[in-house]
This record gives C-alpha cells, sequence and structure tokens, in this order.
C-alpha cells in the first residue's frame, strides 16, 4: 500500500514579510517546507515500513519547490512528483483538483498524509476538498495514529482541547496537526541518495480561480504603544483604568 | 444578497461569536437567515432564541466526528433555498466541513476573514488573515454560493430575538468513521482561538504550578490561559494552548502576555488581538515594540496586584 505525502513551500513566517504590490518581495523571503507538512511526511516515513509500501511526496508550486521535494526525498521520501505551476494559486479547490489528477494515476495508494493547514494562506482546506473529489474518507488535525491490522486508529483534538478517538479504515486522507511525531533531521547519505531517486516533473492545466486576489496589506497601524509607569500599584491601577474607560473592556 | 449563517450548537447553547456573527449581518442590512447544527443545547426552549433562526437540526451522531452528516444537512438547505452566502465562525468543527461543502457545490471557499463587503456589481470583497496573522490579503468573488469562515471575535454586533425555528427531519447518512472515545483534559476549556479574552504566559513564570495567577486572572476575566512555545515544549503546558507560528492564530479583544519576550514567532499567532497587554521585567523585551500597553516590572508582583483591584 503506497503513500502519498502533499508538501506545500511556503515563506518562513517568523521573518519579516515586505509586500510589493501584489505579492511578497521575493528578496525578503525564506522558503520552507510548511509547518504541518513536517508531521505529514514524518507519519509517512514512519508508516512505510509497516504498510510496506512507497512513500510519493506530491507538491504544487513554482520552480523552487523542487527544493522542498528534494530534502522529502532525503528525509527517505522514495520518489518526487513536481506539479508545476507557474503562478501561486489562490483556490484551494482548484489546488486539490490539480493534486487529485496526479494521485489517481499513481499504483496502489491508499492513504493520504497532508499538513491541517498551509502556513501562507491558512486554508484548512485542500485535504478535505481532495477527499470529496477522490470520495474517500477523511479525519482533519490529527495527532495520533496507530496502524493495526484491523485499521488506523485515530486521535484528533476538537474544539477546547479535548480529544476524539477514530477508528477508520483506507482509503485515507488525513491533515496533521503539530504533536503527531517528531520529525526527523535529514542525513548526510539521506542526501546524496535523494540524488538519485526519481525526480517526476509534471505539467498541470491552469484553470481559472473562484478566487482572486486583488493586493496584499500590511495590518493596520496601532497606536504607539504606552507603557506605563510608576510604582507596581501605580501600573496597576492606569492599567485597568485604560481597560475600563478607554478601551471598554473591562 | 441571501446569506444563511451555520451557528454551532452544543451542549452549552448557541457559540457566542456565531451569534455575534449573524447581528453584525443583520446591522449591515444582509437578508440574513440563521440554521443551529449540532448537540442539543440544555436550556434550548427557555432561552430567547435569535429572531433569523429559522431552523435548527440537533441529533446524537453530530456529537461525534462526523463532518458528511453536516455536509448532508447544509446540502439539503441550499436545494431548499437559493443562498448567495453561506457563513460562520471559524472553529475545528465548521473548518472540517465548509471546505467539503464547497468542494461538493465547486463553491468558492474563503477562511479567516476579517472584513467582507458586497459591490455594487454584487461582487463579494474580502479582506482575510494571511500568514499566521502577519498581512491582510484583499480578495474578490464573483460566483455564489460562496462558503466563508470568519475568524472570531472579528465581525460583531447585537443580534435581535423572538425567533420560532423549525426542527429539521432529516435521515443522515452512514459515518464512515468510527467513533470509539473522547478523551476530555481534566477541566473543559474554551478553544483559545474562540476565546475573547486570553492570558498568556511564558517561561518568565518559572514553573508550571505558577501557571495557577494566570489561571486565576484568566477566571476572574472570563478568558483562557495561553502559553508561549517554551512553554508547551518543557511540558508546562498542552500543545493546544500554545500561541504562534506553530500554535494557535488567536483574535481576542484583548491579550496579556505574561513573562514572554515576544520572539516574532509568537507574534505571529497574536497579531489580529485588539489590545495587547505585556508584563515583562525586561524594559528591552522586543514584546514591549508590540504592545499597546506595557508593563515593566515583576509578574509575580503585578499579577497578584491586578487580581486583587479587581476583586
Ligand atoms: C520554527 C519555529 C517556530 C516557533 N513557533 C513558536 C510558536 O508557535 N509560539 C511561540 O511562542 N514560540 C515559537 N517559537 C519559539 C520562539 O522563537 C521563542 O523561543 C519563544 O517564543 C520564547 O518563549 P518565551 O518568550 O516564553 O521565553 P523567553 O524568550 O525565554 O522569554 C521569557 C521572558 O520572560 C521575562 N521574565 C522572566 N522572569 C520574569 C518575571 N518574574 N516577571 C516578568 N517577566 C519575566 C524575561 O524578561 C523574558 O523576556 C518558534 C521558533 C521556531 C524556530
Ligand atoms: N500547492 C500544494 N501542493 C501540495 N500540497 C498542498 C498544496 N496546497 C496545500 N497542500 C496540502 O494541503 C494542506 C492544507 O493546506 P491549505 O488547505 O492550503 O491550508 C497542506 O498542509 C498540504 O499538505
Amino acid at each position: 500500500m503506497n503513500i502519498v505525502v502533499l508538501i506545500k513551500q511556503v515563506p518562513d513566517t517568523g521573518m519579516n514579510l515586505k509586500i510589493s504590490e501584489k505579492t511578497l518581495e521575493e528578496s525578503s523571503l525564506k522558503w520552507v517546507l510548511s509547518p504541518y507538512d513536517e508531521f505529514a511526511l514524518e507519519e509517512a516515513l514512519k508508516l512505510k515500513p509497516l504498510l510496506n509500501g512507497k512513500v510519493f511526496a506530491i507538491s504544487l508550486g513554482p520552480d523552487r519547490v523542487k527544493e522542498s521535494l528534494l530534502s522529502a526525498l532525503a528525509l527517505g521520501a522514495d520518489e518526487a512528483f513536481h506539479l508545476l505551476a507557474s503562478s501561486p494559486l489562490q483556490d484551494p479547490l482548484t489546488v486539490a483538483s490539480i493534486l487529485k489528477n496526479k494521485i489517481q494515476d499513481l499504483p496502489s495508494v491508499s492513504l493520504i498524509l497532508c499538513g491541517k493547514l498551509a502556513a501562507d494562506q491558512n486554508d484548512f482546506a485542500v485535504p478535505q476538498m481532495l477527499a470529496q473529489l477522490l470520495a474517500w474518507p477523511f479525519v482533519t488535525n490529527i495527532n495520533h495514529l496507530k496502524y493495526e491490522s484491523s485499521g488506523f486508529e485515530i486521535t484528533r483534538e476538537c474544539d477546547g482541547g479535548v480529544e476524539e478517538v477514530l477508528k477508520a479504515q483506507s482509503p485515507l486522507i488525513l491533515s496533521a496537526d503539530k504533536g503527531l511525531n517528531q520529525p526527523r533531521y535529514p542525513s548526510l547519505p539521506g542526501i546524496m541518495k535523494a540524488k538519485k531517486k526519481p525526480f517526476h516533473l509534471v505539467d498541470i492545466e491552469e484553470t481559472e480561480e473562484r478566487v482572486q486576489l486583488l493586493s496584499l496589506s500590511p495590518l493596520p497601524k496601532k497606536e504607539e504603544p504606552k507603557i506605563l509607569s510608576g510604582d507596581p500599584d501605580e501600573q496597576v491601577k492606569e492599567l485597568l483604568c485604560l481597560l475600563k474607560e478607554k478601551e471598554k473592556i473591562l | 444578497m441571501k446569506t444563511l449563517v451555520v451557528m454551532d450548537s452544543s451542549k452549552r447553547g448557541l457559540k457566542t461569536s456565531d451569534l455575534e456573527l449573524l447581528g453584525y449581518l443583520e446591522e449591515k442590512g444582509f437578508e440574513v437567515s440563521a440554521l443551529a447544527l449540532g448537540e442539543e443545547p440544555e436550556n434550548f426552549k427557555k432561552d430567547s432564541l435569535p429572531l433569523n433562526l429559522k431552523s435548527f437540526f440537533f441529533h446524537e451522531d453530530l456529537s461525534f466526528y462526523n463532518p458528511l452528516a453536516y455536509v448532508e444537512v447544509l446540502k439539503k438547505q441550499l436545494q431548499q433555498t437559493q443562498y448567495s452566502l453561506i457563513l460562520s465562525t471559524a472553529s475545528c468543527k465548521t473548518q472540517d466541513f465548509f471546505p467539503y461543502a464547497a468542494a461538493t457545490l465547486k463553491a468558492p471557499y474563503i477562511n479567516q476573514i476579517k472584513n467582507l463587503s458586497v459591490e455594487k456589481d454584487g461582487s463579494l470583497k474580502i479582506i482575510k488573515s494571511l500568514y499566521s496573522g502577519k498581512l491582510l490579503g484583499h480578495f474578490q468573488i464573483k460566483k455564489s454560493p460562496s462558503f466563508l469562515l470568519v475568524q472570531n471575535n472579528q465581525l460583531r454586533g447585537a443580534w435581535k430575538t423572538g425567533g420560532e425555528p423549525i426542527a429539521l427531519d432529516l435521515v443522515l447518512p452512514k459515518n464512515p468513521i468510527q467513533h470509539l472515545k473522547f478523551k476530555r483534559p481534566e477541566k473543559q476549556v474554551q478553544d483559545l482561538s474562540e476565546a475573547n479574552i486570553i492570558v498568556s504566559g511564558g517561561r518568565g513564570l518559572e514553573k508550571p504550578e505558577n501557571f495557577k495567577l494566570l489561571e486565576d486572572l484568566a477566571k476572574k476575566l472570563g478568558g483562557e490561559v495561553g502559553a508561549s512555545r517554551a512553554v508547551t515544549d518543557a511540558g508546562w503546558q498542552p500543545y493546544s494552548r500554545q500561541v504562534g507560528q506553530t500554535g494557535k492564530t488567536v483574535s481576542p479583544t484583548l491579550y496579556i502576555a505574561c513573562g514572554i519576550s515576544g520572539a516574532i514567532q509568537h507574534l505571529a499567532g497574536m497579531q489580529g488581538s485588539k489590545v495587547v497587554v505585556v508584563i515583562n521585567k525586561d524594559p528591552e523585551a522586543p514584546f514591549f515594540k508590540k504592545c499597546s500597553y506595557g508593563l515593566v516590572g515583576d509578574l509575580f508582583v503585578l499579577l497578584p496586584k491586578i487580581l486583587k483591584s479587581l476583586e
């Protein structure tokens, strides 16, 4: 049983993001694997020997995503598929349908692992949309996975820290939350081997998107920070007064 | 523009952010109906219900993970009435089934919305949060229906009461996923992304026991406790409490950060907060550049004083 892991390359949101017109200023960016996709990839690599299959890493994006796919190969994925998009896509349903077309062609895939959301758009959508298009069951936001011969035992976090334990059979789409596992680091032999593994460059058909990005803007400027002075009693008194009278919160 | 607000219902009642979203849309003159979905609230009949709550569907199967059941209810509603907008606030549950429902109808979907408006030509203008809350994206949608999820505590208004909703009668599809059990935390808390007030603690709290201070303050204010990654990595608080790039993105009205330095990865998760109070003993802590009000001092001195003043 082969496993697909979907990975997206995103700007490191820990850096300062500068805007140039509609897009981000590329020179100011560092590209990384979207954090939740690291958990998805790690889980695929852990399951691989149990399922006795291959791990196919797939990423849809421009030229630069080659780097992320190579690092997935270095960590242990068996084959990489780069679906080459000329421009960034905004519509998660377009993304899901392009991914679906490729996944359908791959041999005996019965598990797809994704991140719960991508750190750029924060859509939280592609795995569920893919599930709809493939008519497969899905579970989002999982933080624990156990494979048994009778199926997968899955734990997902619901609102407010309540966890639900579920049982599901493949075919299945899962989206990973933090805590699922501890992603490994690449090894030197892994990096050397990656260069010899199959790397497929796939052309896609660009379709119209249902949502259009018009522009980006910084967050509205907040008032200058106000540092409260005086002794602790005075600070606290002024703070509570501001929260009550000015902000009308308390 | 015919608008459907999907309201999450639990034993505790209808979700506050959903009610406020309904109120906001009423105030803005949207032609709005609401549908309540989920578990039956304990006090459902006694409460004064929102005027525009037209229907509800409560079912035991909705208390377990069952996204396809939610999609089925929505689909039935959309077959009866041609809604242009289907809206709710983002939660674990709505983020799970809205995208699936949108895909079913090949409809546009946008999450993490901060503001929306209808243009003269009938198109929708949407402002959403991007890159863990660091930037805003301005989007346009021309196709309807659209499935939209709004950030919690963003679009708020007072809803009218006096509704007499009808119960929907539906057969739900079989759930392909089997429920085994729930694991509940010792005390059940509100999800951080929904909290209106968050009191967050960092390494400056020194040890896990000291989070009692934050819990007391959060309780007093009707809020929730958050944490920095230094704290969740040390195991002082569960990951579900972490705010930041690899934790929750939060948008409360009030965010109080205690003993947190203000690393950019932490800021990435809370910049959508309205008022930010920072308590730190180091006047050079970077968080002081990103706050509304800063208190330079020892949190072990300041927090008890705040608590006392609130008595
Ligand atoms: C890829 C990546 C992702 C990350 N994601 C996240 C994330 O999601 N969330 C997150 O929070 N971090 C994240 N981090 C970590 C982040 O960079 C910081 O290391 C972390 O936020 C620091 O936590 P802290 O502020 O609690 O600790 P510190 O930086 O150690 O700060 C402690 C602060 O407490 C103050 N203090 C100490 N004692 C007192 C006292 N008695 N009274 C008042 N103040 C006191 C100190 O002056 C200091 O400013 C991430 C890092 C990386 C590399
Ligand atoms: N362009 C893409 N290429 C590959 N996988 C993607 C892409 N976009 C989204 N995904 C997958 O879907 C998950 C959720 O993304 P999103 O719905 O965009 O928040 C990501 O964590 C990835 O696993």
